[in-house]
């Protein structure tokens, strides 16, 4: 059988199913005028939930043109599918309560977690099973890649301030990707203890965690990090706290020396007044990697102060950080010692009644450039790092608006680098009525850069402009029956010197969804979703898709 | 490193002073509600059967509350069981005096926070909830959690979905965690919309999808960690991708983690226009550091996916990155 004749079936397996449950729901909307009025639409008749809740669901893709592109992120589930299965079960005295979620089974992706907590809260155990199936952003045929997980929590309260958890996880990732690039097989597993609570006063823990990786390609070593550390904060007095914590962790890998990482943090906190605070924070951290044969960091530091003042409705934040490395450069020759010096300033405040604003401004400078030991010894690190973002939003009873404007620059002025981006985000939902909202924002980036070696110094052909504009629109047209509606397009402006692909595209993006839910609280949907994708260099990885799944939810 | 010496020295002081002091006290929070439990005797808690009366539907609701299995232990202090746990000593309330006792939604974001953390001291503490970015924007803890109730407060928030960046095509997605408001998604863009925005990007971390959320890769709780970071030499990445990880035996400055900003220095971890979530599109992004190498060297595609250094993330093997 052929694409196409597949494509064909499946469309006329989806307009059997269309047909079938488009009676269906026309039966509910003439069982509905009979029944008496359900309760206004922004207030839902919802049934006390006391057993489980099962909703099913059948979906198809409808898709023409690309797999791969389509499935890059994960994609919508296709047949027959759980969308949630869940119960919480409890006792009269709440002294135990146990719930499961399955979302997804018996499709491929799927996603289910199991809770139990026993003894009146003291005892909780969770686990977690999700597995994810995606490809590679490729125009050839690629196998599907998987993701799988299982996670396990286990937290007992000794006391009711202190607790010791458990947390283990094991990850499998199995990737394909597009040549040269090698494929992937590798397992992660996460170990963690951790024993926090009261303690003399204050608050403070133990814990350990145990991280490995597995490469089953054997191309990189399996690697080993053991990581043990202790914490511990109080208040010195009621306006003064201080804490500290420390961390040591060792790293294994397959045929090479062990690495270590010693870190200590400290921190303290000053309440001057109610209006007045101030905070301090300092790190260090003492690397041995004599695994590395190039440059590498073998110390670093990070201090910094906080000063955050109210004032009426305002609040003003200034900080100041300190980052230090010494850098061993990759001939062992000598040591350098980059210095980031970075200020930050936030104030925040009501410029009126639902109206706030917000303006901040970060500046890092760089002192003691470094030496690259390359054939061009001028440093690649910023000289220069400068962000300004100006945000205001304003909520009222119907309607609520957001707008922001990012600067960032950066500087290399050894190498004559500038790049300025200038990002813009305008937004807002409007209720019409009751039964009727909408919501739009429009998002779009620009970029200026610089630089030497390029033809005129322009830079801008690597640098494309993008936008993003998003609709949405939700109606309760009927007291039991509410309409959904999202857009999104994207698109870039981009010179792509090479067409190369990725670099000018457009997707439009429209999902509808229709729900009708019973006054017992059971909810039957359609949701229909007419997706594209166009890549103006590279059409192997267009695709159009109509996407359509409908569900069904009773509340037992 | 004379300012490390100097720090060092200010936070020994700091802690002699502190381990010294006369009057060091207990992490204990201030406000309203310490000071109606302090001052409560056995006689005021008046029992959840009291409160039942007036407040019979909270009352009900909160049976199916994540908090419900604490506050009924009955070895707990009378101070922490039932509503009283939060709320306060009902007879103060009967009588009164204290009409609105422990009203969350009344407290400042302070107050609030403080009559929370009685009762949190194996999450973090008061002090530590105070040096965090949340706190200094003077959020409450109420202001993302929801406590009678156990059914996400995202039913009644049905209008704001239709702003989520959240893909409703998506089945295999994590439920919304108990005692939140909304799915992690929703809440936090109601905030943070820049951020939201910029997962509707062409690439991006795969959040629409539901295959990762938030608090994956962010910490909101000081001594929470976040559940996908595993915060070694390269912090934040490591958990999902720990082939870039290394250490290499030639590591790749950015990339090293060490410097600058880490992985950040050539990804954008929200989403970005360019491919592979990458800061610039195809060789401006090398050609922003190497700019020697820009028109000169080899002026063909990707400088990765040319075939030529395809360990950029570091190698093994050859200091060039050009095999694993």
């Amino acid at each position: 059988m052929t694409r196409i004749e597949r494509a064909t079936g499946m469309k006329q397996k989806s307009r059997a199913l269309v047909a079938l449950l488009s009676l269906g729901c026309l039966a509910s909307i003439a069982g509905a005028q009979n029944e008496p009025p359900a309760a206004a639409p922004d207030e839902p008749a919802v049934a006390e939930r006391k057993g489980p809740v099962l909703e099913v669901g059948w979906g198809d893709w409808n898709l023409r043109g690309s797999d791969t592109f389509f499935r890059r992120y994960g994609g919508p589930a296709r047949g027959f599918f759980i969308k949630d299965f869940s119960h919480l079960l409890t006792n009269d005295a709440a002294s135990y309560r146990a719930s499961w979620d399955v979302r997804g089974l018996p499709q491929d992706d799927h996603w289910m977690n199991g809770t139990v907590v026993l003894n009146y809260g003291r005892t909780v155990l969770q686990g977690w099973s999700t597995k994810s199936e995606f490809t590679d952003s490729s125009p050839f045929t690629m196998p599907v890649s998987e993701q799988k997980a299982v996670e396990v929590l286990a937290k007992q309260r000794l006391t009711h301030d202190a607790a010791v958890t458990l947390r283990y996880s094991m990850e499998q990732k199995d990737r394909y990707l597009e040549a040269p690039r090698p494929e992937r097989h590798q397992r992660t597993r996460y170990l963690d203890l951790n024993a926090q609570g009261a303690v003399a006063g204050g608050q403070g823990g133990v814990g350990y965690t145990d991280f490995r990786y597995w490469d089953r390609t054997d191309k990189r070593p399996d690697t080993q990090v053991q990581r043990w550390t202790a914490h511990y904060d109080r208040n010195l007095t009621p306006t003064i706290d201080a804490g500290g914590s420390y961390a040591h962790s060792r790293i294994t890998q397959t045929g090479s020396p062990n690495s270590t990482v010693e870190s200590y943090a400290l921190g303290a906190g000053w309440q001057m007044s109610d209006r007045t605070d101030l905070s301090f924070a300092f790190k260090h951290d003492k690397i041995e990697v004599p695994v590395v044969r190039n440059s590498y960091v073998r110390e670093r530091i990070t201090a910094g102060g906080r000063l955050v003042h109210r004032l009426g409705a305002w609040t003003a934040n200034v900080g100041y950080t300190h980052r230090e490395a010494e850098r061993v450069r990759a001939d062992r020759s000598f040591v350098d010692v980059p210095i980031w010096d970075k200020t930050d300033v936030r104030l925040t405040g009501k410029l009126g009644e639902g109206l706030r604003m917000t303006i901040r401004g970060t500046y890092e400078h760089l002192r003691g450039r470094p030496v690259m030991v390359m054939a061009d010894t001028r440093s690649t690190y910023w000289d220069d790092n400068r962000t300004f973002q100006a945000k205001v939003d304003k909520t009222a009873d119907r309607f609520g608006a957001y707008g922001s404007v990012t600067y960032r620059a950066q500087r290399n002025t050894l190498r004559d680098v500038n790049i300025k981006t200038t990002a813009f985000n305008l937004g807002g939902t409007f209720d019409a009525s009751s039964s009727l909202s909408f919501f739009g924002e429009v998002s779009s980036e620009k970029t200026d850069a610089t630089g030497e070696g390029v033809q005129n110094r322009n830079f801008d052909a690597f640098f494309p402009s993008s936008r993003v504009v998003a609709l949405g629109a939700s109606y309760g047209f009927k007291p039991e029956f509410s309409l959904t509606a999202t857009y999104t397009q994207i698109g870039t402006d981009n010179v792509n010197p090479m067409f190369e692909r990725g670099g000018n595209y457009k997707g439009r993006f429209l999902t509808l969804g229709l729900v009708h839910r019973t006054k017992q609280g059971n909810e039957f949907g359609v949701l229909f979703a007419p997706w594209h994708y166009e890549d103006k260099t590279d059409a192997s990885v267009n695709y159009a898709a109509s996407v359509i799944a409908l569900t069904g939810k009773v509340k037992f | 490193m004379r300012l490390e010496t100097v720090v060092l020295g200010v936070g020994l002081v700091s802690l002699v002073l502190g381990a010294t002091a006369q009057k060091a006290v207990p992490d204990q929070p201030k406000g309203i509600a310490a000071a109606l439990f302090a001052k409560a005797s056995e006689d005021d808690y008046v029992g959840a059967e009291t409160c039942a009366g007036c407040h019979a539907e909270h009352v009900a609701e909160f049976k199916n509350s994540g908090h419900a299995a604490y506050s009924n232990d009955p070895r707990a202090p009378l101070s922490k069981r039932g509503c009283e746990g939060c709320h306060g000593p009902g007879k103060f309330h009967l009588d009164e005096e204290h009409p609105e006792n422990v009203a969350f939604t009344k407290l400042s974001a302070k107050e609030s926070n403080a009559a929370c953390m009685r009762c949190h001291a194996e999450t973090m503490s008061q002090s530590q909830w105070h040096r965090t970015s949340h706190q200094q924007a003077n959020l409450a803890c109420v202001s993302c959690h929801q406590i009678h109730t156990n059914t996400p407060a995202d039913e009644k928030l049905a209008k704001a979905k239709i702003a989520s960046v959240s893909s409703p095509l998506v089945v295999a997605k994590p439920a919304t965690k108990k005692l939140l408001k909304a799915d992690e998604v929703t809440l936090c863009s109601s905030c943070h919309q820049a951020e939201s925005a910029q997962f509707r990007l062409n690439s991006h971390h795969p959040l629409p999808e539901g295959r990762v959320t938030c608090s994956d890769c962010h910490a909101t709780h000081p001594t929470n960690k976040a559940r996908k970071t595993v915060d070694i030499v390269k912090e934040k990445c490591a958990s999902c991708h720990a082939e870039h990880t290394g250490p290499f035996v030639f590591e790749h400055d950015p990339v090293a983690g060490l410097t600058g900003d880490g992985c950040a220095e050539c990804h954008r971890s929200h989403g970005s226009h360019n491919p592979k979530l990458l800061k610039s599109f195809s060789r401006g992004l090398c050609a922003s550091c190497h700019t020697e190498k820009t028109t000169t060297h080899y002026p063909g595609r990707t400088c990765w996916s040319a075939g030529c250094h395809v360990a950029l993330h570091g190698s093994n093997s050859d200091s060039r990155f050009l095999k694993p």
